[in-house]
């Protein structure tokens, strides 16, 4: 196994505006499976990701492939980013791209919120202007995430971006702010 | 170079000079308001083992998306929180339930939480963003909310900034709704995609707090984390009437750089109505008077104080809500509702057939007498998506309580500025 901060896979290519609450993880669908008893993992979540722009979205991603959006990736307006019902599904469209594989999100911006509950669920979402225009639909990427650099394969090109800090790679590594708050409790004995 | 209000919080906060891009860490000597599933947060602490609050003292329960709603969990909601809060050492008296319950976001601003100069936050909810009308930083912690209230700690990447400046005066009958419809049709949703949106310019100055409340609650729309307005005379007098703890207020340079400043003028703004389902197709409500209602709100944490029921009362005395509609006003707050008892506004509400509900968020997300498949509502209400209010067959309009209360009166969406 190399390292866990480099990713390489196909590059899923969206819009500006990508949203969390319609697209990514549509509230309707969660509606539905709940109703439908569906146990609400990021598994199964996986499986209806993007569903209402691409209902084939979860069969065809392959597992480390890329989402690669516009400005205000993970936009949001239903005000809760997530389910209200349900105290685990805060931030449900960063667990349903887990859910499909995804390694990380690249955008040219994106919304706050979006991006603190990514990364708190263990997925990278990084923000690089540069890449606007420059990646087509299933492009091979590499991202390097410590190193802060994007390559795209297919092309040829390359694209820097700023790192995360230490201690939010720590958090992608151990897949999350709760694991690492419960690593940190176990090891202080709180 | 000098710094924002943002970057000048933040650097306080942190202890050291930050810039746009830096990762800081940050604590808040201030309340923290949970709302909507209190055991959102318990559920998260638990998930990683950690059983004790960082500080019991700061957290504030504010019952404002349930209510006296019969839907939505409320009731198991209501004991869930309780038996938490027992557990956790919260004092009972920063539980704000049912009888001194309201929006968190009204609540918050009744008693000034937020302070000017500090980072305020929120547990779960996207329009915590309000309380940056009393010149904090203000955001919602979200699913990150869990590991704040057992730490104490968050961390920050400093945002930057973009200034709005509003030039010109307020028409009449235009509000600051209005005005934050129109820069959202401008701008668009992406227009401060994870910036701050600090309001500035003579509008702004010229503004009520309820105004500028209504300003910086509406900064998701933009894609903006927060929305800021620089503390004045007017931000301190109301502070100061609310909160008698110390703060020490911050506002930008006139040299600070801002990732890209939006001017506009206003003068010649009129009434704004977004029709469904797109949250920033913003237009002029010309565009759609004519068309039939038979549902209307007035509330919100966009909509629902003093100055929101005076001009709701304003349209309403001494007429009756046409038989078609029910009109439901709901007061953000019980210190809002007990306002509007002492000015008489309740009187004329009732008189007028208006439905008058228990202070929280309410039909604003379907929490009380929700939509029906055909209905068309006109609201001040947040949000205009399909089933936000009720049934995902019902037709959402937003625009000023001045819209409403005017589009109730006859039946139709109707320009507010012939009763003005």
């Amino acid at each position: 196994m190399g390292d866990t901060l480099v990713f390489q896979g196909k590059a899923w290519v969206f819009g500006d505006n990508l949203d969390a609450d319609w697209q990514i993880c549509s509230l309707e669908t969660l509606a539905e499976l709940r109703a439908g008893g569906v146990p609400l993992t990021a598994e199964e979540l996986g499986k209806v990701c993007l569903q209402p722009v691409d209902p084939e979205f979860g069969r065809k991603v392959n597992l480390g492939d890329f989402i690669v959006a516009g400005a205000n990736a993970g936009a949001s307006v239903a005000c809760l980013d997530g389910d209200p019902e349900d105290p685990h599904l805060i931030g449900a469209a960063s667990l349903a791209l887990k859910g499909a594989g995804i390694a990380a999100v690249l955008c040219e911006s994106s919304n706050m919120t979006f991006l603190r509950n990514s990364v708190h669920h263990g997925l990278p979402v990084v923000e690089c202007r540069a890449l606007r225009g420059r990646v087509r639909q299933g492009d091979e990427l590499r991202v390097d995430l410590a190193r802060g650099a994007i390559q795209n394969l297919t092309t040829g090109e390359s694209f820097r971006f700023s790192p995360y800090p230490d201690f939010l790679l720590d958090m992608i590594r151990v897949a999350g702010l709760y694991p690492q708050l419960k690593n940190a409790s176990g090891s202080s004995g709180t | 170079m000098g710094k924002t209000v943002t970057e000048k919080i933040l650097s306080r906060a942190a202890g050291k000079e930050v810039s746009p891009g830096d990762y800081i860490e940050v604590s808040s000597r201030l309340p923290i308001t949970l709302s909507a599933g209190m055991g959102r947060g318990a559920a998260q602490m638990e998930g990683a083992g950690a059983t004790r609050l960082f500080n019991p003292q700061l957290i504030h329960m504010v019952d404002g998306h349930t209510g006296s709603t019969a839907s939505h969990n409320a009731g198991e909601s209501r004991t869930t929180g309780r038996a938490w809060a027992k557990k956790m050492g919260v004092p009972i008296e920063n539980i704000y339930e049912l009888g001194r319950q309201g929006i968190e976001h009204v609540v918050a601003g009744d008693h000034a939480w937020a302070l000017p100069g500090e980072v305020f936050f929120q547990v779960i909810n996207g329009h915590t963003t309000t309380l940056g009308a009393l010149g904090a930083f203000a955001i919602t912690l979200s699913y990150g909310s869990g590991a704040y209230m057992a730490t104490g700690k968050t961390w920050i990447r400093v945002p930057e900034s973009v200034k709005v400046v509003l030039t010109g005066a307020l028409p009449k009958g235009v509000i600051g709704r209005d005005i934050a419809e129109y820069v959202l049709g401008q701008i668009g949703p992406a227009g401060a995609a994870g910036q701050v949106m600090e309001w500035t310019g003579p509008v702004v100055d010229a503004l009520s707090m309820d105004g500028r409340f209504t300003l910086c609650c509406n900064a998701l729309f933009y894609g903006a984390w927060t929305g800021i307005i620089n503390p004045d005379q007017k931000t301190m007098d109301y502070v100061r009437a609310r909160n008698s703890g110390p703060f020490e207020p911050l506002t930008s340079d006139p040299d600070a750089e801002y990732a890209r400043v939006y001017e506009f003028h206003v003068s010649h703004v009129v009434p704004q109505v977004v029709p469904p389902p797109e949250r920033y197709h913003v237009f002029p409500v010309s565009q759609y008077e004519g068309t039939a209602v038979n549902r209307a709100f007035v509330g919100s944490c966009e909509n629902s104080r003093i100055e929101d029921m005076r001009l709701a009362a304003t349209l309403l005395k001494g007429r009756r809500v046409h038989p078609d509609v029910i009109l439901n006003i709901t007061p953000g707050s019980v210190s809002v509702l007990k306002q509007c008892i002492k000015e008489g506004l309740m009187e004329t509400f009732v008189e007028a057939e208006a439905l008058v509900a228990s202070p929280n968020c309410g039909m604003c997300w379907g929490a009380n007498t929700p939509l029906a498949a055909g209905d068309v509502c006109i609201s001040s209400g947040t949000c205009n998506y399909p089933g936000r209010m009720g049934s995902k067959d019902a037709a959402i309009y937003l625009g000023s309580p001045a819209t409403v209360v005017a589009s109730a009166l006859e039946g139709k969406i109707t320009d507010p500025r012939k009763y003005l």
